[in-house]
């Protein structure tokens, strides 16, 4: 009885980690929930079954095999995908249980154990399964790349499932409990781990949206101001055109040029302060310059970059962090000054943000740390802005001199297939 | 002597900029030729009777011929890379095609003295770099090339091929030794191969294409050091 129950939430928590295994091969599928519910249920259901009744370990090697090549099916039609991940799920499952059996006790084919080292088992397949996630993930550059801690926790669970054998023998109801609690809280903690991650990107993904929206309404502002002006020019042009050849008559040269100087200036949009013709960087340089002009003495633009760029990061969320940040510390100094460069040279965007500053930096353990009362206001910070730009094997650099704090950073634009 | 061309549909832009030329090369003491072309078809005749002109300010809107096909003309049929070409328009936004055609800078009208003599002061400094010659013995003889003329070298056993636009020579010697007597310009990018960077047309992390589209690979242990290198030199 006491081993039925071990083996029917060991067999539930195998089946739990054979279906992250195939997460992490092939991605989170949202389509055909009732044929996955039915296909991890049924290889629950039948490896059970076949285990408790048998005992054999060829019945349970093919059993495990076809189980688990029938649920890659679900996900890839691909025989040699198919062959590795199956095999290689095996081996680790193979692997640990020897790991975890061996050593304890003299193993016949036929004969039922304790099912107390299954659990131990079950524990190490999780901490291979870590590692895998971990290594896969950095190599795709996923967002979620888990912390390493994270594994102490099954790791701490089988120091725990060692120690009680060891001192009370390997029966007892109590170890039962134990164990099958165990594996309910490590499920529970990955499971609110995964739900609370899931929860934060999509926090990030909506304030990176609410800023977007930001940038192209006032975007779409600045476009209608200047299309009104122009409309009221085109409106008043034959009055303006009368006026300058009355003065054109009388031979008035400099009253013609003061004329044609205001036209020019009315017909000049404050707001509209760069206009590359690319409207995501249009629309956060002007978002946040018109405030820079607002606030500060001197600002410099200078941007060199064709109309369309395709690129495949946020630039708004590095361009918008980055000049909050500038802005935020010109505001404080004397100076009041900001020079902003961008360009496109040899598919290589390159950024400079230089900003009059006051003050003294703090060095952190990571890099400059905020001199900045709330940190929690500042939108991401600097130092997550670098990563953004280490993903896409860019490189950022931060140059304090004396009173001027320097930002430059490349991003690659495009690839190259060879 | 550098041949200076102005080629804009406006004739008092060109005026203006012209006596900005003169302006500035009065100051410095340099000597210079000024030539004007007020239609992108006649400036391509004057180059294609192999004339020759160093600095070019053009004229992104002109008539017929735009800026960008004189641009294209210029590097793609006539191959010539070496030509400091300064667009100048009336707008603010470009075209993605103009990026291709390598321009030394953009100037917005109304254009100032200082843009010009920014962009001039630039533009000399590139030519000047660009006509010093890079030296090296095959056999008994010395031979010169302009490191201008260097799209990259390949060091193939211990022979190092130079290679440029209009062809191959190669000679006896070692990448190491070479590396430290090449100017600026030139980067490691791999133990067989240094590039001259006026040559590439798109970096990647692992990769450069070159102007006349040769695809080389970025070992992996100067990735990091070529990524730095493009960030402090832009």
């Amino acid at each position: 009885m006491i081993d039925m129950i071990i083996c029917v939430s060991t067999n539930l928590f195998r089946v739990y980690l054979i279906r992250r295994f195939m997460q992490i091969f092939f991605g989170c599928r949202e389509e055909g929930k009732v044929k996955q519910v039915l296909a991890y249920g049924g290889f629950f259901l039948v490896n059970t079954v076949t285990y408790l009744m048998f005992h054999l370990v060829w019945v349970n090697i093919i059993c495990n095999l076809a189980g688990i090549s029938l649920i890659v099916l679900l996900y890839s039609k691909s025989i040699k995908m198919n062959l590795f991940v199956t095999c290689s799920i095996y081996l680790i499952n193979i692997g640990c249980d020897t790991i975890s059996v061996l050593p304890f006790i003299e193993y016949r084919d036929g004969e039922s154990f304790t099912q107390i080292y299954v659990v131990i088992s079950v524990f190490l397949i999780f901490i291979c399964e870590l590692f895998t996630e971990k290594i896969i993930n950095e190599r795709k550059h996923t967002e979620n790349v888990q912390n390493f801690t994270l594994i102490l926790v099954p790791l701490c669970s089988v120091a725990i499932l060692c120690l009680l054998i060891y001192t009370k023998g390997n029966a007892g109801f109590g170890l039962v409990i134990i164990s099958v609690g165990l594996l309910m809280a490590n499920f529970l903690i990955f499971y609110l781990y995964n739900m609370l991650s899931s929860t934060l990107s999509q926090k990030y993904e909506n304030d990176v949206l609410r800023q977007k929206i930001q940038n192209y309404s006032n975007q779409i502002n600045i476009m209608l101001q200047g299309e009104e002006k122009v409309k009221a020019l085109r409106h008043d042009m034959k009055h303006h055109m009368s006026e300058l050849k009355l003065m054109a008559m009388k031979n008035e040269n400099k009253a013609i040029q003061k004329y044609i100087d205001d036209m020019e200036e009315f017909i000049e949009n404050p707001n509209e302060i760069v206009s590359s013709g690319n409207v995501e960087i249009d629309s956060v340089l002007n978002y946040m310059l018109q405030r820079a002009k607002k606030e500060l003495r001197s600002v410099n633009i200078k941007i060199q970059i064709p109309a369309a760029v395709s690129h495949f990061f946020d630039l708004n969320v590095i361009l918008g962090n980055l000049l909050e940040n500038a802005i935020e510390a010109a505001m404080q100094t004397e100076e009041k000054r900001l020079d902003v460069s961008i360009k496109l040279k040899q598919g290589v965007m390159w950024i400079k943000i230089e900003n009059s500053f006051h003050g003294s930096l703090k060095k952190g353990q990571h890099g400059l740390l905020t001199t900045k009362e709330k940190k929690e206001q500042h939108g991401i910070g600097l130092s997550n802005v670098r990563k953004i730009v280490e993903k896409y094997n860019g490189i950022m650099e931060i140059c304090p001199h004396d009173n001027l704090f320097c930002v430059k950073l490349i991003l690659y634009m495009s690839r190259i297939e060879n | 002597m550098y041949n200076i061309g102005i080629c804009d549909d406006g004739r008092n832009i060109c005026s203006s900029i012209e006596n900005m030329i003169l302006l500035y090369t009065k100051e410095r003491e340099i000597k210079a030729d000024t030539k004007v072309w007020y239609t992108g078809e006649g400036l391509c005749r004057y180059l294609e009777q192999g004339n020759h002109v160093d600095i070019l300010f053009l004229d992104i809107e002109l008539f017929e011929l735009t800026g960008i096909e004189v641009g294209d003309f210029i590097r793609n049929q006539l191959e010539n890379r070496e030509m400091q070409i300064i667009y100048i328009s009336g707008k603010s936004s470009y075209a993605q095609k103009l990026f291709k055609t390598q321009p030394m800078d953009f100037l917005i009208k109304p254009i100032t003295q200082p843009q010009i003599d920014e962009a001039l002061d630039l533009a000399v400094k590139i030519i000047g770099k660009n006509s010093e010659t890079f030296e090296f013995k095959n056999g008994k003889e010395y031979y010169y090339v302009s490191y201008g003329e260097i799209m990259y070298f390949v060091s193939e056993g211990r022979k190092i091929k130079i290679i440029t636009p209009h062809g191959e020579q190669e000679f006896y010697g070692k990448m190491r030794e070479l590396e430290k007597n090449l100017p600026g310009e030139f980067i490691t990018i791999h133990q067989s191969y240094v590039i001259n960077r006026e040559y590439v047309a798109r970096y990647t992390y692992e990769m450069v294409e070159l102007t006349n589209g040769t695809i080389l690979t970025i070992s992996k242990a100067n990735r990091k050091q070529v990524r730095e290198k493009i960030l402090r030199e832009g």
